[in-house]
């Protein structure tokens, strides 16, 4: 089930909202740990059977830790069971087919492809679930002794399926002792009224710019396309990624939670670095927390920093998708980083903020080529467009058209992508609170509004993270 | 704990400062609550509507039939098809549909899009369809198809449409108009240039003209437009055209939204009317005194057959699909007769003095250079009397009336629903003369065209 769906909003949430304020406070979290559940089951129900086993089996991990955790070979052993059975699962529905066919394609010996349909949102949980068993191991959380409760935190269903990755030690204690108020309730509502709004209004109306540049032949691309269509999908993936993510933070405050946020306008970093402290920041912090950190980070020595960061940005790539666009999607960034840690970055810093804001942008952008394009052919082709070189010379009939009917929507995204109407509307509330106060029920009921008639009458709204 | 937020509304960024308002709630937190009942509000209203309202069938407004509550079995929850049904269903149930939809169409107006659903807003009050992408090989299969009969010793014309996009281009919003479909056409005219009817140049001078040759909601064109058509084909067969002062005007709808409005449902677009023309004087006909125009028509949907005598049906001006009023759907075959021209064989008075009148010599393959031929000369009237068998799309149902005067019998054949071998019911039915009949988006689209060329090389 998605957020952006008739079918959530006016049947599954209020639903849930209402039997959730129903119950006695005990039972709040078995409710939420049995709805997620039907909201996972809902596009692939076999796999539930998957999602309760990771339930369990983390669960126990931790129960298993808290009685043998003095003993750190018993430790150890469990901690490395934990990895190996989550890793083994994301291992074998995700990268099956992918191990398959590299090695039938280097061995020509024809293996049997698995061809599982991906289980929504599995390199979510799954990096969930181990997050929980390495910090009972290092002792950065107490255990979770009700298995109902870890279940509620596993699959909790607002980022059940496209994060944020909530690592347990954040909500260990809003789990047990969580406040619902109704200013909480209502900063929610406008919170996923705003994610909604994003992935509705912009995210997929930008996805349809796209999407028709990206059909078009080599003989009618134009570099104009090219670069406009490549930004557009820069686009569309914040506005549907981060739209979600609000949604998904905004609902947990509806519930009581608070999740961390997940990007902080990663469109006006200066640096690639800073771009990767905005962008999907639950996903770079799990694998600080749990990869760069573990071996060794920053600080034993230049040689094994790179090779650390070549691992963690190997892997980063890989986690996107099994494809090997990804992985060089990810190296790609890896040099980056590399080069502004121990090349440029400092040139950078005194460039003017002018050409720090170009240069990011230009390397962001480009990326989303390698992101996007599964093919190495079309990839190739693409950037040749890119790069100038384009079967349909730079501007023609088709990409004026498009600019122009979507202009209005393209402006509201490059706005959108500031912080600016958040400034503007701070400076707003201070003046006159009065007024504010009045306003946001209105702006959350335009966007609303607006949202389910895109919903209502929509042709396209597609879910990004299939391949996650 | 401060949590920040991608965005504005929640205000993060003013807390601290809090003057306490009425009741000791300060302007934010009351915004916030208001939010909260609002959101509430706005979800169970809708969610409890969904379930008390009664489902529709057919949406009217959108011209198709809505999806009901799937049936549940065990079987297809597994494989997830239910979820997906349900959530068709409660999208298409949703209260209030009609509305949302026209207010989306409004939206998209009002943020500067120029198209909604593939329809383009378009100058003058018209929604314009954009053009379907040629598909270059159904293309090729179909025209080789239409080459293929004509080769099999046919006389066979092959007219298609442009349609509004093309005519009206000047309408259109700005970068909108690509030549591909002037291209196709082109293409007709340089590959089969015996058998292309170029309507184009008509359909131009009379939109120019000032004649609404298409409708501003509906993807038809309208009678005036089939009426250049007519021009163009009367001409291909050197024929004397029934000219426009011989007919007269009835407008018989002024409500009629059609097939485009249905896509993009934009408030404020005028309905269309309909206007038929209908000859003055209902005794002339290019067949001689006498000879009566009432038709006899029969439809065939593919296993029920019935009849009617009239090319028009009133009643579908009662409902959606004001289109239907011409010859009704799209069925698989109608033969339209003249009364008074015999079934069959044409051993009646009618078809033997139509003969003795025109006299020409009868055979597939008559001289079909333009100017040469004489009135009459490519006249298929032997003793059997006239007959047309037209493929065709809907296009051809505004298009037929006026082709009454000049044939006995017309037999259309809708190739997506007609499974019968064509070139037997040729044979059989004594029919030499065909005209392919279709808009520019068929033609370069419907795979169903083919079949001809099929069953051509089946009879070899």
């Amino acid at each position: 089930m998605v957020f952006s769906s008739i079918l959530f909003l006016f049947a599954y949430l209020p639903a849930v909202l209402a039997a959730y304020h129903i119950v006695p406070k005990g039972w709040r979290n078995p409710l939420l740990f049995f709805v997620s559940l039907i909201f996972y089951a809902w596009g692939e129900p076999v796999y539930v059977v998957l999602m309760i086993f990771t339930t369990v089996f983390g669960w126990l991990t931790g129960i298993m830790l808290e009685r043998w955790g003095d003993e750190p070979q018993k430790a150890k052993a469990i901690l490395a069971l934990s990895v190996v059975v989550n890793l083994g699962i994301l291992g074998f529905f995700k990268y099956g087919n992918f191990i398959v066919d590299n090695i039938n394609g280097l061995t020509g010996w024809g293996l049997a492809e698995l061809n599982l349909p991906l289980p929504v949102g599995i390199s979510f949980y799954t990096f969930q679930t181990m997050s929980y068993t390495i910090d009972v191991y290092r002792r950065h959380t107490p255990v979770q002794p009700n298995v109902l409760s870890f279940g509620a935190y596993v699959a909790l269903f607002p980022q059940l399926i496209a994060g944020p990755i909530v690592r347990y030690n954040t909500i260990a204690e809003q789990l047990d002792h969580r406040e619902e108020t109704w200013e909480l309730f209502g900063r929610g509502a406008g919170l996923f009224t705003v994610g909604l709004a994003k992935k509705v209004l912009l995210a997929n109306n930008i996805g349809m710019f796209w999407d028709s540049i990206k059909v078009l032949p080599g003989s009618e691309m134009t570099v104009l396309a090219a670069w406009c269509g490549i930004v557009a999908f820069g686009f569309q993936l914040y506005f549907d990624f981060s739209g979600y993510s609000d949604m998904a933070i905004g609902l947990g405050w509806m519930l009581g939670f608070h999740f961390e946020r997940n990007f902080n306008y990663p469109y006006i970093s200066r640096s690639i670095t800073e771009f990767w402290r905005r962008w999907h920041i639950s996903l770079s912090t799990w694998f600080r927390e749990y990869l760069y950190i573990p071996l060794g980070g920053s600080r034993q020595g230049k040689g094994r920093t790179i090779f650390n960061l070549f691992v963690v940005w190997t892997v980063t790539g890989f986690w996107h998708g099994a494809s090997w666009n990804y992985v060089l999607w990810g190296l790609y960034y890896f040099v980056f980083l590399i080069a502004e840690k121990f090349l440029w970055g400092g040139l950078l810093e005194r460039l003017p903020k002018f050409w720090r804001h170009t240069y990011t942008l230009l390397i962001v952008m480009t990326g989303w080529a390698l992101f996007v394009f599964e093919d190495m052919g079309s990839l190739g082709q693409f950037l040749q467009a890119l790069a100038g070189r384009a079967g349909g010379g730079w501007v023609n009939r088709q990409i004026l058209y498009y600019l122009n009917s979507w202009s209005l929507t393209l402006l509201a995204a490059m706005v959108g992508i500031t912080p600016l109407t958040k400034a503007a509307y701070g400076r707003l509330a201070a003046k006159w609170p009065g007024f504010t106060g009045l306003l946001q029920p209105v702006l959350m009921l335009a966007g609303l509004l607006l949202s389910v008639a895109y919903l209502v009458d929509s042709s396209y709204n597609p879910f990004l993270y299939f391949r996650f | 704990m401060a949590i920040e937020t991608n965005q504005g509304l929640s205000a993060e960024s003013i807390r601290g400062k809090k003057p306490a308002g009425p009741f000791g709630l300060n302007a934010e937190k009351a915004g916030n609550i208001a939010m909260a009942g609002l959101f509430l509000l706005f979800i169970f209203t809708f969610a409890i509507a969904q379930l008390v309202l009664p489902d529709r069938q057919f949406s009217a407004q959108e011209n198709r039939y809505l999806t009901a509550k799937p049936a549940f079995t065990w079987q297809k929850l597994r494989s997830a098809q239910y979820m997906s049904q349900i959530e068709t269903y409660l999208t298409d149930q949703f209260p209030g549909r009609d509305n949302w939809v026209s207010f989306k169409a409004l939206a998209q107006h009002m943020s500067n899009q120029k198209e909604n659903n593939q329809v383009y807003f378009a100058a003058d009050g018209y929604l314009i369809g954009k053009p379907q992408a040629v598909n270059p090989d159904i293309f090729e299969k179909n025209l080789q198809s239409v080459k293929g009969l004509e080769e099999a010793g046919y006389q066979v014309a092959l007219l298609v449409s442009p349609m509004a996009g093309q005519v009206l281009r000047d309408n259109l919003p700005a970068w909108a108009y690509g030549p591909e479909q002037a291209e196709m056409l082109a293409q007709l005219d340089r590959k089969a240039p015996e058998l292309f009817v170029n309507a184009e140049p008509y359909l131009d001078q009379a939109a120019a003209a000032g004649r609404q040759v298409f409708f501003r909601t509906d993807h038809h064109w309208t009678m005036a437009g089939a009426y250049q058509a007519y021009l163009a084909y009367m001409e291909w067969l050197g024929e004397p055209a029934v000219p426009m002062t011989a007919l007269k005007e009835e407008v018989v709808s002024d409500n009629f939204y059609g097939t485009l409005w249905s896509k993009n449902s934009l408030p404020g677009i005028k309905p269309d009317s309909i206007s038929v023309f209908q000859p003055l004087d209902p005794g002339v006909t290019s067949a001689g005194a006498g000879d009566s125009l009432t038709p006899e028509v029969t439809y065939f949907d593919g296993s029920k057959t019935w009849q009617t005598d009239s090319l028009y049906q009133a009643e579908f001006l009662q409902k959606k699909d004001q289109y239907a009023y011409f010859l009704g759907q799209n069925q698989a075959l109608v033969v339209i007769r003249r009364q008074g021209a015999e079934e069959g064989n044409g051993q009646g008075a009618a078809a033997e003095a139509k003969s003795a009148v025109a006299g020409a010599k009868p055979g597939a393959g008559a001289d079909r250079g333009a100017g040469e031929a004489g009135v009459g000369a490519k006249a298929e009237a032997g003793s059997a009397g006239r007959k047309l068998l037209i493929f065709k799309d809907s296009y051809a149902h505004a298009f037929v009336p006026f082709l009454l005067p000049h044939f006995d019998e017309i037999h259309l054949a809708d190739l997506r629903y007609w499974k019968q071998d064509p070139i037997a019911y040729l044979k059989e039915q004594g029919i030499h003369q065909v005209l392919f009949l279709y808009n520019a988006d068929d033609f370069a689209g419907d795979r169903s065209i083919s079949q001809v060329g099929a069953y051509l090389a089946r009879h070899k």
